[in-house]
């Protein structure tokens, strides 16, 4: 036990005193809380543990190990580059909220990956969903409230499913602790259901694609790093070596790479590309080896530095011109040379060019595919790698920043952004070429060599030939152009196919509701109206009898009973 | 590299607006130019130091001369022509869900 404090706690207080300082005193405050609360992770050892009593269980809301603590230093760096690119934020943008609900965010997704139990992970998780809303909400457009609802939705959903999981899962071993899960009974398969929509599992990712471009441009920097990599941590801990996992990365490695060639905006092509990336830790998950897990985690923490830094770069793009889209964007380079430069370094790290983070993470995970031997899926993850090329590495830079000129003449982004963007690229590199740097965080001890002479050279040989079919392609002038279109994607199975659905069964539940009504009615009527013609204001029961016909029916009556009795 | 945005035969009528005040290539030819041999000279390099390096894969398939040339190129030409063919199932009108 250290003197250290709960990583978290730092970036809430933090929260806290954001919301009532203004001005320069936040600014400060703000540079100052991922500051400190690194320096306090710093101190955290390995086996530092917070246990208390409830109810009965134990809850351990801080253990440290070697795993959560790399997700530790790697979220104090992502929320110190995040917070410097948002401090240009003013009154208009709702500073005020998107940098509480940042601080709030960044200091659940460190509960989160230092929480020892299920309880403390399902609080951390459900903090996560909410504070992250506000970044989209904070936009304030008509689509991005919308877009920021279903998004709190489908994440309060996974929380729900977390903790049923882990109730069930108490009832079944008397443990709340969260080490290894695995997936046999329900139990597991909630929890894994749980993760899996927030590590964007096909079928279950579309809320990613829809919420992220949807957010501010300093939001969706901090939404790019926190919510799938708290998931990716979590399957780390909670599903190593399973095999399924292998598959859906390789799926999600794959499908979103088809969409990101003719998406028009590029941020949603960055959400594409985010999911694509996951996909490749999720197979160094499911592959499970020691070296397939620090691919995975290396890659995530290398991820959180590139595709932050191609988010700011773009968010830099739409602070300055108002626009995203390919088809409205070209040529910022004559205008924003540094934003340019700094979005190429992002852009060849995602990559994997070597020299670059990219490289020396992605290759652990396709050497450790084939150690395992699944020697099927290696062609599989080759294939998205070079694809990753085509979207992250080409088109993103090259539509915003060359490409056709649009006309558009703006400035450099303000200079915080500028500052971030460089940290970012300058752990990119320092990371690519110094891979020691990381190695030396990674959960298993490293022995592993990126820098091999016939490694580097595949991988230029895969690279250069990759660019190559797109520059024959937009020579023979058959490359996809930018066209300003929606693509349809899971998501449409609930904002159509179910929207309809709910509607139609509303009407028929109102038609069903009219006919039942008007057959009854039909039942009804005949009575009412008999009723009505006997007992109504003109029905024979209903009129008024005079007294002397009262008598002779009672003279009637009793003249007949008389004859009954003779009978 | 030009005409990048000119209508497609994939091109909906809702999407046949004139884009906006699109001009001539942001880079001057000349520079495109010596970028694309720049590029190409990378490319010859690649494979000339790909036939005098010792090339040992791990996979099977890297056996092949130049695999991960080979593969690069048909790999993203595969990707491109799927990914055209995937606009006609999956394109629709920018204001699709605006009625939501």
């Amino acid at each position: 036990m250290t003197s250290s404090l709960p990583p978290f706690l730092v970036f809430f207080v933090g929260a806290l005193l954001a919301a009532v300082t203004r001005g320069t005193v936040r600014k400060v405050l703000l540079v100052l809380v991922p500051v400190a609360g690194a320096l306090n992770v710093w101190g955290v050892e390995e086996g530092y543990a917070w246990q208390l009593e409830f109810l009965g269980y134990v809850l351990e809301p801080v253990r440290a190990d070697r795993l959560s603590l790399l997700f530790g230093y790697l979220f104090h760096l992502a929320a110190f580059i995040a917070v410097v690119y948002s401090l240009h934020l003013k009154k208009a943008e709702n500073a005020t909220v998107q940098h509480v609900a940042a601080l709030v965010y960044a200091g659940s997704a460190l509960g989160a990956v230092f929480a020892g139990d299920f309880i403390s992970l399902f609080v951390f998780w459900e903090l996560l969903a909410v504070s992250s809303a506000f970044l989209i909400w904070s936009r304030r457009g008509p689509g991005s409230a919308r877009a920021g609802m279903r998004y709190l939705v489908v994440q309060v959903v996974s929380g729900v499913a977390l903790l049923a999981g882990a109730l069930m899962r108490v009832h079944e071993t008397g443990t709340l602790s969260f080490g290894f899960v695995g997936l046999d009974g329900l139990s597991g398969w909630l929890i894994f259901l749980a993760i899996g929509v927030k590590a964007a599992f096909p079928l279950l990712h579309s809320w990613l694609i829809d919420a992220y471009p949807e957010g501010t441009p300093t939001g969706t920097v901090f939404l790019s790093a926190f919510t799938t990599k708290v998931a990716v941590y979590a399957l780390a801990r909670g599903f190593p070596e399973t095999e399924i996992l292998v598959y859906a990365g390789a799926a999600m490695a794959c499908f979103p790479i088809f969409y990101a060639v003719i998406e028009n905006d590029l941020r949603r092509t960055l959400a594409y590309s985010m999911i694509n990336q996951i996909g490749f830790m999720v197979c160094g998950i499911g592959v499970g080896s020691a070296l397939a897990i620090n691919g995975a985690v290396a890659h995530a923490f290398n991820d959180v530095l590139f595709k932050g830094l191609l988010f700011m770069s773009m968010g830099a793009v739409m602070h300055m011109t108002g626009k995203t889209k390919a088809s409205d964007l070209g040529g910022l380079y004559k205008t924003m040379p540094f934003t340019a430069v700094l979005c190429m370094i992002g852009a060849a790290s995602i990559s994997a060019v070597p020299l670059f983070n990219g490289f020396v993470s992605k290759s652990m995970i396709m050497s450790a595919l084939i150690d395992g031997g699944y020697m099927w899926i290696w062609p599989v993850m080759l294939f998205a790698s070079a694809g990753v090329v085509e979207h992250a590495g080409i088109k993103i830079p090259f539509f915003a920043f060359f490409a056709q000129d649009s006309g558009i003449r703006t400035r450099e982004p303000p200079r915080n952004m500028l500052a971030a963007m460089t940290v970012a690229a300058i752990a990119c590199v320092a990371i690519g070429v110094r891979p020691g740097l990381l190695y030396g965080l990674l959960p298993y001890a490293v022995d592993y060599h990126p820098y091999d002479a016939s490694h580097v050279l595949t991988q230029i040989q895969l690279l250069a030939f990759a660019i190559g079919a797109i520059v024959v392609f937009q020579l023979l002038k058959i490359y996809p152009a930018e066209i300003r279109a929606v693509n349809l994607d899971a998501d449409w199975f609930y904002r159509r196919a179910g929207a309809r659905l709910v509607r139609r069964t509303g009407d028929a539940v109102a038609q069903a509701g009219v006919a039942l009504r008007s057959a009854a009615a039909g039942v009804a009527r005949p009575m009412y109206e008999g009723a009505f013609r006997a007992h109504g204001p003109h029905g024979p029961l209903a009129r008024s009898w005079p007294a002397g016909s009262m008598v002779l029916w009672v003279a009637i009556m009793l003249a007949a009973f008389l004859l009954f009795q003779f009978l | 590299m030009n005409e990048k945005r000119s209508p497609d035969s994939l091109q909906p009528p809702e999407a046949g607006r004139p884009p906006a005040q699109h001009g001539p290539n942001s880079v001057p030819p000349r520079w495109s130019k010596r970028i694309l041999l720049g590029f190409l000279g990378l490319c010859v390099a690649a494979v000339v130091a790909g036939f005098l390096a010792d090339i040992h894969g791990e996979h099977p398939w890297e056996e092949v001369p130049l695999f991960h040339a080979l593969y690069g190129f048909l790999g993203i030409s595969g990707l491109i022509l799927v990914s055209k063919a995937l606009r006609r199932l999956v394109m629709r009108p920018e204001d699709y869900y605006d009625d939501e």
